[in-house]
């Protein structure tokens, strides 16, 4: 167990080193510009922002060439930093007994550790078959620490959230997300209606909302959700992704409590309200993404047998 | 026990889901390529109705999606490592007869949509880049083929 310890302990070390200049990043989160002593001494500095960024486009899905860019010197491992950690996925299964993959929540701890979470920009939370996302997985108070240090994400998704777990207290778990979150996805969301609403209306500056379904299933709704009245109205002006999708009645009470529905993109897949968003939306839409499969809307592949 | 299939579209029935007449400011309609092929013979008549809801004046475009798989990629394969796209010396070289008449298929369905509405095709290609460029390439000659054929429109430079 020690020597696991002392294991960990190395590699902290040794990625403390290799991310040499955390309170460089620090600073220049307070500061917003390249310029201190050590980085004026590089030519990079000398270089326009927007050219130093459109070089970087060239590689910016290359995580090695990232990496190998942000050893030359100081300023370009700043300049390489936010695109080599704008991602963050936690996993809690394999898919097969070789795959190493680290679990839930030591990615977020170690990411922590090197005091990379505030450049953490998505972040999302893949959970197995039968795992349910509940308060039980912040309960640590040093894993709910780390959760809330991710301070700046804009997309956020989560697997089989039991929102209805959460009640009452959800704001305290999640609401550090509401001034950046742009985009949520959520895979299996659990919880009534209502109290999904509740949890969208946690973000005020939201714009896409993806929700999906692997089945199409009935709602279970309690009289005593009702209470639950969503804190802020987000704009939703951007893309609505529904995959085997049937609560009409979130649908509904989305267009009540909201003034209705903005957005302008729409992908939809065995969704049983279509109509409804459509007619809602018939002002805004620009884009709309269909399946020939789906000839029905809300039921499954309505298929005949010759 | 017989397993051929046929979806079913019932015009009246789709409409009342996927009703666009009210839509005052659609753009464009995407679907994906491998939806297409999975509805076979329906895939046609599927988007024809949707497009005759359409309010007419519009310019409308209409995207394909072509993905990995559709341009010839498997997600595992036991020749590159497990997990990864394959490449194409490994799958697609192989089946290059077998794509080019997937793609000719797809284009008879939106030869069969002009008759029901103007509108710009665009066919994109959503792959890595190994997996893009043969299928890309017999993808635009196969639209070559068709467009010299009068079967498709070219979008406007």
């Amino acid at each position: 167990m020690c020597c696991a310890d002392a294991a960990v302990a190395n590699e902290i070390l040794a990625h403390q080193l290799w991310y040499r200049t955390i309170a460089g990043i620090k600073w220049l989160f307070c500061v917003g510009t390249l310029g201190t002593s050590t980085a004026r001494s590089s030519p990079i500095t000398k270089l326009p922002q927007d050219l130093v960024q459109n070089v970087l486009s060239y590689f910016i899905y290359d995580k090695r060439s990232l990496l190998a860019c942000s050893l030359t010197c100081y300023s370009w491992y700043i300049a390489v930093v936010p695109h080599l950690h704008h991602t963050l996925t936690t996993e809690n299964y394999t898919y097969f007994l070789t795959d190493r993959k680290p679990l839930w929540p030591k990615p977020l701890q170690k990411s922590y550790q090197l005091g990379l979470l505030p450049l953490i920009k998505r972040f999302r939370i893949r959970l197995g078959p039968h795992d349910e996302f509940t308060p039980e997985w912040l309960g640590n108070k040093h894993t709910l620490r780390c959760f809330s240090a991710l301070t700046n994400i804009q997309e956020l998704g989560i697997d089989s959230l039991q929102v209805s777990s959460f009640m009452p207290n959800i704001r305290q778990c999640f609401g550090h997300f509401s001034p950046t979150l742009r985009f949520l996805a959520l895979k299996e969301p659990r919880g009534s209606c209502r109290q999904i609403l509740y949890f969208i209306g946690l973000f005020p500056n939201l714009q896409d909302l993806k929700l999906n379904y692997s089945i199409p299933e009935d709602e279970q709704e309690s009289t005593a959700d009702a209470t639950f009245v969503p804190i802020s109205v987000p704009p939703l002006q951007g893309r609505l992704t529904l995959t085997c999708f049937t609560r009409e009645s979130l649908m509904k009470d989305m267009i009540d409590f909201f003034g209705g529905l903005r957005f302008r993109h729409m992908d939809l897949f065995k969704v049983k309200c279509a109509r409804l968003l459509l007619d809602a939306c018939a002002e805004t839409l620009e884009t709309l993404r269909l399946y020939p499969t789906d000839v029905r809307g809300e039921k499954f592949l309505e298929i005949r047998s010759e | 026990m017989n397993s051929s299939k046929r979806f079913l579209v019932d015009n009246h029935e789709l409409l009342r889901h996927f009703d666009l007449s009210r839509s005052r400011s659609l753009r464009t309609l995407e679907t994906t390529a491998e939806s297409i092929i999975s509805a076979e013979d329906t895939a046609s008549d599927f988007l024809k109705s949707i497009l005759s809801s359409i309010p007419p004046p519009a310019p409308l475009d209409i995207v394909i999606l072509y993905r990995d798989r559709d341009l010839g990629a498997r997600i595992e394969c036991k020749i590159c490592k497990p997990t990864k796209p394959v490449c194409f010396g490994h799958n697609f070289q192989r089946q290059w007869d077998f794509y080019a008449e997937c793609y000719r298929r797809q284009l008879k369905v939106f030869r069969e949509m002009y008759s029901v509405r103007d509108f710009r095709l665009i066919l994109c290609a959503d792959a890595f880049d190994c997996v893009g460029g043969d299928a890309i390439r017999i993808l635009e000659d196969t639209v070559i083929e068709e467009e010299v054929r009068g079967g498709v429109k070219s979008p406007p430079p």
